[in-house]
Parts: structure tokens; C-alpha cells; sequence
């Protein structure tokens, strides 16, 4: 390793402490949007139980702790962050943090899975491209992009259950696993695999398309460069200046963009996870949005957060690896 | 005390003897698993929480009720309670308990469960408890298998309370082990979330945002039942995988209208599916739209009339509700026991709706303009928002321009229950199977509170409306109720203080190997001991 | 004289918008073993594209359109397939680069990139390339060699890094040495040394170079022959002493009265005007406009090529054997 550790782990230490004060601009942001909007917990609890006199819903708001004024709630609720409690749900009752650390995992996997794969297949689709610059090949690979750029995430998760789930019958429409399916420790693995290639093959869709054209414009420039010249004037052979040389280089907006989109990719996961019954944080936000279960709101949000951060100081360290300049910085 | 069986003690010999033989017929064939999926899933698994549908839909199957229910009426037969007594006077119940009952854990279901549960949990925390346990004075259990309710007026519904929706049964020794006087350390307890009941089915596992599993329960009191070995609720929150995985066979059941209408049609044209209204009718759903009695020109029961004869509820039904549905005649709907035949179809004739307009004093302008209300539509999907457009098409062909704002279902609740910032809006509403409970509170006076949901939020207050409505609560007998709400309906028909639309039933559609979900007003929510699935 | 590189009718020229627009035309010229050959001129002169193409290097995003002849050692390496001429990369001819900083692949290693052609060429394994890598490195007087292996681009001083790439293209012992302006981007101080090291390895390598440049002392200390080009064009060709001291093209000797007058730095206020853009060039003699004894019959014809003296041509038609017009 050229790099030491220690200015290695000065540089995560600093990104954290910048992350920080974000996260508690963000959480204050979206706890005013959430009070904004009209409606609370109160009504909605009450109104899923068919309806409930005032009496009724304004004991259950003030069991809620909804009664206290905004800032009081506010105040409280980052206190209880800091201590690592995230509260209540208003409307499931579970501790928010249980509630949501159970979703984590899929969303995760979902999200892991689906992000390599579009880096990989973006990466190599978009070397292939670059190198037949110009190409028929090229020219079919970018409409094609296009074309699963602007294609509607739902569109195309239904349409890839109808032709792999009901036409072929080679693949599971939805869930993460055999419900009470009976499998060795390998068995089980493999049942979630198979329910995992088409939310994450749909949802790779999209950024594949986006990787593919970054990834292609970003080798088109690194071919140019006097280096590229260099290893081609020792005689290495086009395929490793493109797939070793160029690639590597190439590589790095790529990578940082995929880390940026990890909070895209997040949002984006509501609709895949809501066609294919996928249990993960996505939908959690769908439901409490409309229930209002602001403590869920705000706990997911948190927790995301730090996923965000925690994936973006692995990205750092990815583009640490790939390029020894970056912490000399 | 002079009692007047409620059923004949032979006839219930007779029943507990031929259990057993009738629990071998009711399951042609044993085993597998029902596997069904619903909108989103359940917050809990107790209607101590909430009797959201989610939650009635699993929780039925674990706690049952004191006593269970037939037919669309809801006729109460033998359950947990072996036979009842009522008082001639109907201020007293005794309950005799079946014998060997037990708790999923093991522990022995008595008496003392009833009226710890009761008192302790469904009283003072059901959304439900006060309804049918408020007149309650006393809970006596004189021995292990007898309870004895005593109420302080007769209450003619009492038998509909011991629903499992509405009074689930809960074990004493686990309510024992928590803080009753926190209602939410309760309904945040493993009472809502890892469930002891004395169903046919018990909780198994709960892969949140997944699924949950329901196993069967070997010492069920009904020898031979269920039929099935497991239930699985599976969690497809969207409508077109939901129909892909009906069709496809991975799920078995879509209850209570988590069909897409859209997919309606088709399914009824397939052989392999079963499409049904029934099963609902001790809900009855039925839609209107609500009105703010409080704002001029809306006060006005002729302007009220005006705006329900600017409407097609025949059109609603056949280009909105895909079909499905009966044009409503009054507040009840007319598989209600209460619903009083002899109310007209409600009509509908733009000339008149003007003439009435015009007669209230409400002349239009040169463009045909009298007054401009505001409109908002239920959250909940496509058709209350085409319904809205609709109401605002027609209302504007007699001069009333109804102005359409919409938000999501918390910003819907704030501004129709607790701002009143609205003229008229689409609302969905449940009768269930007694006006005290179901229609009462949507246009008694004193339901008119700020903040109540689903009570009178359009503020209409008619003193011979409460009279009849406090009247009918208490009169003792089903004909005197009758009788009484029947003029209630007549009123409030004459009055329109909402604009009543459509009776929808909830659809359901199922695999037609599937059978014996059809069992009363309340089918859904029943325990499901005798549904089989053919191999 | 045996030749080892044979140029003819060397033609460059790359699509714009107004067609193709010429960067070399028409060059001529031929290096023997062993012997250094300096391609001097300003830029834009054509001499970097001349010089890229012999090992087919121009960039293949600009389209290059090449047309003529390059032999080596009677092989010709126009439109020879990608893979053999990767063979004949290295073994064959090396090359270095104007930018060392550029030059190197910022995120491997200098063990890696030096190793690189000596495992793809030679067929050395990991170690045995590891340890010619620090023979070469020692060559090229870098210290600590076996430190430098693991060491990245950025961790080296400009100078060291054009050892480091002459020490990639040497690894290979190859027979022609291309060097594009091979100082044009380092101090003062290390410029010399680099040259010094340059025809150093030449005369032990016994190697042929091949150098591009625009520095007229460059081309004094260390060429044996020199190339003058002007606007895409060979102008002059001949001996570096005679060149020097005699030269014919009017051009030529306002670089030297430039080098002269004023040193490197402002070595063109000595010719008015630039050179003209490929698509702004005359029909005839591209230096008429800037010359001082321009005539009308140069802007007549492109003047062609004659001999002006021994091992002498220039293309002038005012150039008289001998002695300057």
C-alpha cells in the first residue's frame, strides 16, 4: 500500500464530522415539512378504526405526545436521537428503531444487488461502447439506453413479471422468499436469490442506462490522454489499454455517482419494492407518509442517513483504491 | 329471575353432540395452505389496536368472541359461550362457557378471562368498547363457565358486541402480566403483536413488510377444525402484482375489494376465479357525499335535494364504479335488517334540481351561475376522484360551481373533520348491522365535536332526529327499533343532510378450489375454521 | 547505407469541417542504426504528427488520415493490423513523450507500468521482470530503484518521471528511439542531464533516435542529422554542421538568427508573423507570406526539394548550393 492508514482515517473521520451537522439540517427540515402538513397520527389512527369522538382523538393525540407544541416535540425527538431512540410508531407501537432496522436488510440487499449490477454491466457495456466508438454496435447500445432511461420503473417491473413470472414461470412474481418454505441454511440462500433477480434486474435497469453513457464518455476521454498513448507505445495489446489502462481510470465518476445515487437509488426502491411485495424500507416510507407515523418518518429517515454515509465513505474508500492520488489530497 | 332461553336446551344438546360429526363433513378435504394478500399489511394483530381492515382480516382467526355469528344478519349461534340467557327485561345476560377450552398456550379459557378482558382492555380501549360495554353495571363470574352481564338499560344489539372485531377475548394471565392502566404500554404488547388467542388458527411468524404466517390450532374446541393447516397473508401492496398473483395461483384470495376494478371483468369471465359481493353485509358500505351543513347555501335542505337530483346514481355505478354497486335510498343500505323498504329511489332530474334552486332562492346569473361551493374527494384511489369530477360536471349544469381540492387521507381528515373546510365531499362509510352503532353518530347532535372522525361532521341537527335515534338505542324490542328507525330514515331522506350515493358491497374474488368462506355479514373477518382448499 | 526507418510520401491529415485538413505532407526522410535524426520546427509544424504515426500513435478520436509509406527495416507499418504493430511497440521502437506528468498512468504503479512491456514483449515472469525493472531504473539513474517500484506517479519529481518513461521505453531494447520533445517540459537544470542520459544510453544501446523538437541547441548537442519542417512540409534536410553553419532555407536561418539572438526563449520575434493554420495555407511556398525574399514565383508552387549542398536539400527556390540566397 502506498497510502498509510492513519491519513486514511483521519480523511473518513473528517467526511463524518462534516456529515453530521447535514444530517441534523435534514432532520430539522423534514420534521417542519411533516408538521406542516396538515393531518396527524391522531386522525389517521382514529379514522382507520372507523371513526372516533373528539374525547377519543384527543387522548390518543396527547398519549402520542402530538398535543406538545412543535418545538417541544422537535427538541425531544433529537434528544432521543442522540441517545439512539428513535420513539414509538404512532401506528404499528413497535420501538421505530426495531421497525425499521427490520427492513433494512432487504432494502440493503435489494439496493446492494441492484446498484453492482448496473455498475458492472454499466462499466463493461460501457467500455464495449467506447472502444467501437462510432460503431453500429455503439449506436444500438445508446438507443437502447435511452430507451431504459425514460422507461417507467412500474412499467417495467409489471412487464417483467408478466413475461418471466406468468408467461415463462421461471421466476417468482414477488416477496423475498418461499413463504414457509422448509430450506437448508444454502436452500434458503438460493430461494432469495431467485426472488431477487427481478426487482433487482428491473430497478439495475435504470442505472445501467445512466452507467453505460457515463462510463462510456468518461473512457472516451481517458483514451485520449497522453497516457493511454504511452501504454500503447509499449505495446499493450487495446483490450487491456481499454479494460486495465483506461478502465480504471475511467472508473472514477462512475463510482462516485453510484454514490451519490445510493439516496436516489433509496427513493427509487418505493416502486420496485411496492410491485414485487419487496419488505423493505421503501414502502415503509409509502405507508407512514399517508398514516403520518411521523416518528417512522423521521426514523427512517435517520437511519438512512447514516446508510447514505456509511455507503459514501465506502465509495471514498473504493475511489481511495482506485486512484492512490485521492488521499494524498 | 324468571329466564327465557335464547335457544332451546335441546336444541343445543343437540348441537354440542353433533359437532364433532359436523366438523368431519365441514372439511372435505384437510390441509394446505390459504394463502390471500390485501392492500397493505396489518399494523398489529389485535383490534385493540385498531379495527383497521388489515388487522381484523388476521386477528379474527386467532381471538374469537364470546360468542359467533351466521348469516348475513348475524344471527349469534354457539361459539365459545355453549348457550345464553337474557332477562325478560334484557338487562341481564348469562353466558354458560364451553368446557376444555383452551388458550394457545395452554392455559384453560374461564370465565375469569372474560371479565378481566372486558373490563380491563376492551372497555376502556377498544374504539368499540363503549359502544356495546358502556351500559354495563356489573361483570359477575359465579363460577369457571359462567359469566353474568348486568346493564342498567336493556340494550337490543347487546348480543351484536361479542363480535371478534369488537370484543376479542383476551387472556387474563398474560393482561395480568401488563400495565392495564397504560393504553399504550397494552396495545404496544405482545396482546397486538405476538397473539394468544383462542382461535383455530395461532400465530406463527410475522416477516414484517413480507408476510405473516398463521398455523393451525391442534386443540381447537372444534374437534376436526380448521380444515387448513396455515393461513398466509402476503403482502403485495400493488394492485396489478396483486391480480398477476391471483391469476398466476401464487395467492389464493384477494378480500374486501383489494381487487383493482379493472381487473374485475376479466376475472369473473375465468372459470378457475370466483368473484363475489357477498360477505360483507354486516358491514354495509355504502358512499355519499357529506355535506357542511353549517355553510349557506349547503344549510338548506332544498339546495341539499337540488345537488342529490343533479346526480345519476346509475351512471356513478355503471361508468365509475365499474358496475358494481346499488343505488342508495337512504342512509342505510338495503341488506341492513333496519332498512326501511318503503323509501323511494332517490331521483334524478336537472329540471327540477333547478326549480328547487331557484325556489330556495338561488337564482342563477346571465352565465347560469347561482354560488360556488368547495368539493374534495376521499384519498382513496381513481374513483373518488372521477366521482368528484362527475359531481362537479352535473352540479355545474345546474349553475353550482363546485370547486374540486384535493390532498392526501391526513390532510383529507383534518379538513373534513376538524377545520370543516369543505361544502361537500365524498365520503365511504360503514353501516354495520345496527343504526345505533353504525349511522347514529353521523347525524346525532351531540356527535357534533371538533376533531371526531367519521361522526357529524357536517354539523346537521334535527331535535326529532335525536330523540328517535336516543329512543331507538334503548328500546327493547327488534320491532320497536324497527319502527322507529324506519321514521328515521324517512327524515333523513326528507332532510338529505348528505347526498347519499351508491351502496357498494366490497368485492372479493377468490380460487375457485377454495371453499366455505361465505359464512356471514362479516365474512372476512370470521375465523375461517371451516374453509378448505380442494388439491 | 542501410536504412532502418524509411519514410516516403508521408501524408497526415485529420477530417474537420472543411474536410480533410493536412498536418504532414509529403515528408520524406530516413534514419539509418544508430544514428540520431532531430526533427526540428514550431508548433503546428506537423513534426509531433510525423512522428506519432511511424508507430501508429495519433490519437484515433481526431480520425487520423494517413497515407504513404513507413518502413522499418523493410516492413511497412502503415495500416499494419493493431495487434502486430503492438508486437513491433517496445522490442522495436520505444518512444518518449513530451509531458512526463501526463505520460504516466496516475494509478498504477511505476513497478507496474515499467514492467509492463517486459512481461507482454519479453515474456518475463513477475519476479524476473521485477528485477530487469530495477536494472533499468538504475540505468536511467533513478535512486532507490526498489523503492520506486511501488511508488505512484505523483510521488515522483518531473525529471524522475522522464527517466522513469525512458526507462519504460528502453526496457525493451529497442533499435529506434522515438523522442517527442522530450525536455520541452522540465527545468532547465534537468533538461540537460535527460539529453545527457539520452544520447548516453544511445551510443551503449547502439540504438537509433528519432527526435522531435523545437530547440536548436537540443538538436547541436546531440543529432547527427536534422529536418527542418515548416507548415506540414519537410523545408531542409541535412548534416547538423552544415545545417547550422550553412544553412539554405531562409526559414532555417531565421531560427538560427532567432536561437542566436535572443536564446530559446523569444526564438521566433526574429520572423514576423506565424505559421499559417493547415486550412489558411498558400498554394505555393507556405513561408512566402513571412519571408524577406519572397518573389512571385513563389507563390507560384509548393518549391520542390533539391539538393543544396553535400547531404544538403532544401525546398527553396531561392536557396543557392552553398551559400545562403
Amino acid at each position: 500500500m502506498a497510502f498509510s492508514i492513519p491519513p486514511f482515517l483521519q480523511f473518513m473521520f473528517r467526511r463524518v464530522l462534516q456529515i453530521i451537522p447535514v444530517v441534523i439540517a435534514i432532520a430539522a427540515l423534514n420534521f417542519l415539512l411533516l408538521s406542516l402538513a396538515p393531518g396527524d397520527a391522531a386522525d389517521v389512527i382514529s379514522a382507520n378504526n372507523g371513526g372516533a369522538s373528539a374525547e377519543e382523538v384527543q387522548a390518543l393525540r396527547e398519549s402520542l405526545g402530538l398535543d406538545r407544541p412543535m418545538i417541544v416535540q422537535f427538541f425531544s425527538y433529537m434528544g432521543g436521537v442522540l441517545t439512539l431512540d428513535l420513539g414509538q410508531s404512532y401506528v404499528r407501537g413497535m420501538p421505530v428503531l426495531d421497525l425499521v432496522m427490520s427492513r433494512v436488510p432487504a432494502t440493503l440487499l435489494l439496493m446492494v444487488t441492484s446498484l453492482a449490477l448496473a455498475v458492472l454491466a454499466g462499466i463493461l457495456l460501457g467500455i464495449l461502447s467506447s472502444t467501437r466508438y462510432g460503431s453500429l454496435l455503439d449506436r444500438v447500445m445508446s438507443i437502447i439506453s435511452l430507451l431504459l432511461y425514460s422507461t417507467p420503473h412500474f412499467w417495467l417491473a409489471l412487464m417483467m413479471i408478466v413475461f418471466f413470472s406468468v408467461h415463462l414461470g421461471l421466476l417468482p412474481s414477488g416477496n423475498i422468499a418461499t413463504i414457509g418454505g422448509d430450506f437448508s441454511f444454502l436452500g434458503r440462500v438460493w430461494d432469495v436469490f431467485v426472488h431477487l433477480i427481478l426487482p433487482a434486474v428491473t430497478m439495475a435497469m435504470f442505472y445501467i442506462a445512466v452507467y453505460m453513457r457515463l462510463m462510456r464518455s468518461s473512457m472516451l476521454e481517458v483514451l485520449d490522454l497522453d497516457y493511454i498513448t504511452a501504454a500503447r507505445a509499449r505495446g499493450a495489446s487495446e483490450k487491456k489499454i481499454a479494460y486495465s489502462h483506461a478502465a480504471r481510470n475511467a472508473l472514477l465518476p462512475v463510482v462516485t455517482l453510484a454514490g451519490v445515487q445510493i439516496g436516489h437509488a433509496l427513493g427509487g426502491s418505493v416502486l420496485i419494492e411496492t410491485v414485487f411485495g419487496w419488505p423493505g424500507l421503501g414502502r415503509l416510507v409509502y405507508e407512514s407518509l399517508l398514516e403520518r407515523d411521523t416518528n417512522t418518518l423521521m426514523g427512517i429517515l435517520v437511519v438512512s442517513s447514516v446508510l447514505v454515509i456509511v455507503v459514501s465513505l465506502c465509495i471514498d474508500l473504493v475511489c481511495g483504491l482506485l486512484d492512490p492520488r485521492i488521499v494524498h489530497k | 329471575m324468571k329466564s327465557a332461553r335464547y335457544l332451546g336446551a335441546a336444541a343445543t344438546l343437540a348441537l354440542i353432540a353433533t359437532t364433532a360429526a359436523q366438523a368431519q363433513d365441514a372439511c372435505p378435504t384437510k390441509g394446505g395452505t390459504l394463502t390471500f394478500s390485501y392492500t397493505a399489511e396489518p399494523v398489529a394483530l389485535s383490534t385493540l389496536r385498531t379495527t383497521a381492515v388489515t388487522v381484523s382480516l388476521m386477528a379474527g382467526k386467532i381471538y374469537e368472541g364470546l360468542v359467533s355469528y351466521e348469516g348475513p344478519e348475524m344471527t349469534p349461534v354457539p361459539g365459545l359461550a355453549e348457550s345464553w340467557d337474557i332477562s325478560e327485561d334484557g338487562t341481564v345476560y348469562t353466558f354458560h362457557l364451553r368446557d376444555g377450552v383452551k388458550w394457545h398456550d395452554g392455559e384453560p379459557f374461564t370465565s375469569a378471562d372474560v371479565k378481566f378482558g372486558i373490563e380491563n382492555a376492551i372497555r376502556p380501549y377498544h374504539s368499540r368498547g363503549k359502544i356495546f360495554f358502556g351500559n354495563v353495571t356489573s361483570i359477575e363470574t359465579p363460577d369457571p363457565l359462567t359469566v353474568i352481564f348486568t346493564l342498567a338499560s336493556p340494550v337490543e344489539y347487546f348480543m351484536q358486541g361479542f363480535q371478534m372485531t369488537s370484543a376479542p377475548m383476551l387472556p387474563k394471565h398474560i393482561l395480568e402480566t401488563l400495565d392495564v392502566s397504560d393504553r399504550q404500554a397494552l396495545i404496544n404488547s405482545s396482546l397486538t403483536s405476538e397473539p394468544i388467542g383462542t382461535g383455530p388458527f395461532k400465530f406463527k411468524e410475522w416477516v414484517h413488510g413480507d408476510h405473516i404466517t398463521l398455523t393451525r390450532n391442534p386443540d381447537y374446541w372444534q374437534a376436526g377444525l380448521p380444515c387448513l393447516d396455515n393461513i398466509v397473508m402476503r403482502s403485495i401492496p400493488d394492485g396489478v402484482a396483486r391480480g398477476i398473483a391471483l391469476e398466476n395461483g401464487e395467492i389464493d384470495l384477494l378480500p374486501m375489494n383489494s381487487v383493482l376494478d379493472s381487473d374485475i371483468a376479466r376475472f369473473e369471465d375465468m372459470d378457475s376465479l370466483e368473484v363475489s359481493m357477498r360477505g360483507d353485509e354486516g358491514l354495509g358500505g355504502i358512499i355519499w357525499l357529506d355535506v357542511n351543513n353549517r355553510e349557506e347555501p349547503l344549510s338548506d335542505p332544498m339546495v341539499r335535494k337540488a345537488i342529490s337530483l343533479s346526480l345519476d346514481r346509475e351512471t356513478i355505478r355503471d361508468v365509475i364504479w365499474y358496475g358494481y354497486g346499488v343505488p342508495a335510498r337512504g342512509p342505510l343500505v338495503s341488506t341492513n335488517p333496519f332498512f326501511n323498504e318503503k323509501l323511494p329511489e332517490l331521483e334524478f332530474d336537472l329540471e327540477k334540481a333547478a326549480a328547487l334552486l331557484d325556489e330556495a332562492g338561488y337564482p342563477a346569473d346571465a352565465n347560469g351561475h347561482r354560488f360556488t361551493i368547495t368539493q374534495r374527494a376521499l384519498p382513496n384511489g381513481e374513483k373518488f376522484i372521477r366521482l368528484a369530477e362527475y359531481v362537479r360536471q352535473q352540479l355545474g349544469k345546474v349553475g353550482i360551481e363546485a370547486k374540486i381540492e384535493t390532498s392526501d387521507y391526513a390532510g383529507w381528515l383534518k379538513s373534513v373533520f376538524t377545520d370543516y373546510n369543505y361544502g361537500i365531499t365524498s365520503t365511504s362509510t360503514d353501516n354495520r348491522n345496527d343504526p345505533t352503532i353504525g349511522t347514529g353518530r353521523r347525524f346525532h347532535t351531540k356527535n357534533i365535536k371538533v376533531g371526531a372522525t367519521f361522526e357529524n361532521a357536517g354539523a346537521y341537527s334535527n331535535p326529532e332526529v335525536d330523540r328517535l335515534f336516543d329512543e331507538g338505542a334503548v328500546a327493547p324490542t327488534r320491532e320497536a327499533r324497527k319502527a322507529i328507525f324506519d321514521e328515521v330514515q324517512e327524515i333523513l331522506v326528507d332532510d338529505m343532510p348528505v347526498v347519499y350515493l351508491l351502496e357498494i358491497p366490497r368485492v372479493s374474488v377468490w380460487n375457485a378450489k377454495v371453499h366455505g368462506l361465505i359464512t356471514n355479514g362479516i365474512s372476512f373477518y370470521d375465523n375461517w375454521a371451516k374453509v378448505y382448499k380442494e388439491e | 547505407m542501410t536504412s532502418l526507418l524509411t519514410v516516403k510520401s508521408l501524408c497526415v491529415g485529420f477530417p474537420g469541417k472543411r474536410g480533410v485538413l493536412p498536418a504532414v505532407e509529403d515528408l520524406d526522410f530516413h534514419i539509418a542504426p544508430g544514428e540520431t535524426l532531430a526533427i526540428v520546427g514550431e508548433s503546428g509544424s506537423g513534426k509531433s504528427t510525423a512522428a506519432l504515426s511511424i508507430p501508429g500513435l495519433l490519437s484515433r478520436s481526431s480520425r487520423p488520415v494517413v497515407s504513404g509509406s513507413v518502413r522499418f527495416e523493410g516492413q511497412e507499418m502503415l495500416n499494419m493490423p493493431d495487434r502486430k504493430l503492438a508486437r513491433m511497440r517496445g522490442p522495436d521502437v520505444g518512444m518518449i513523450f513530451q509531458d512526463p506528468s501526463t505520460s504516466l498512468n496516475p494509478v498504477f504503479t511505476i513497478g507496474r507500468q515499467i514492467c509492463e512491456p517486459l512481461r507482454t514483449h519479453m515474456g518475463l515472469d513477475a519476479r524476473a521482470a521485477e528485477a530487469r525493472a530495477i536494472e533499468l531504473l538504475e540505468l536511467v539513474k533513478v535512486s532507490a530503484p526498489e523503492q520506486r517500484l511501488a511508488q505512484y506517479p505523483h510521488n515522483l519529481s518531473g525529471g524522475m518521471r522522464q527517466r522513469v518513461m525512458i526507462a519504460i521505453a528502453l526496457a525493451c531494447s529497442p533499435r529506434l528511439l522515438i523522442a517527442d520533445e522530450p525536455t520541452t517540459a522540465l527545468d532547465v537544470t534537468v533538461q540537460a542531464q535527460v539529453l545527457r542520459l539520452i544520447s548516453g544510453l544511445q551510443k551503449s544501446l547502439g540504438m537509433a533516435v528519432l527526435l522531435i523538437t523545437h530547440d536548436l541547441g537540443v538538436v547541436w548537442e546531440t543529432a547527427d542529422r536534422v529536418i527542418v519542417m515548416y507548415a506540414g512540409r519537410k523545408v531542409e534536410e541535412g548534416p547538423v554542421r552544415r545545417i547550422l553553419s550553412q544553412p539554405s532555407h531562409p526559414y532555417t536561418e531565421g531560427l538560427l538568427r532567432a536561437a542566436r539572438k535572443e536564446g530559446r526563449d523569444g526564438f521566433l520575434t526574429e520572423i514576423p508573423g506565424v505559421v499559417p493554420p493547415p486550412h489558411q495555407r498558400p498554394p505555393g511556398c507556405a513561408f512566402e507570406p513571412r519571408c524577406a525574399r519572397a518573389i512571385a514565383a513563389c507563390r507560384a508552387a509548393v518549391p520542390a526539394i533539391r539538393s543544396t549542398g553535400p547531404g544538403q536539400v532544401a525546398a527553396c527556390i531561392r536557396a543557392e548550393e552553398g551559400q545562403p540566397a
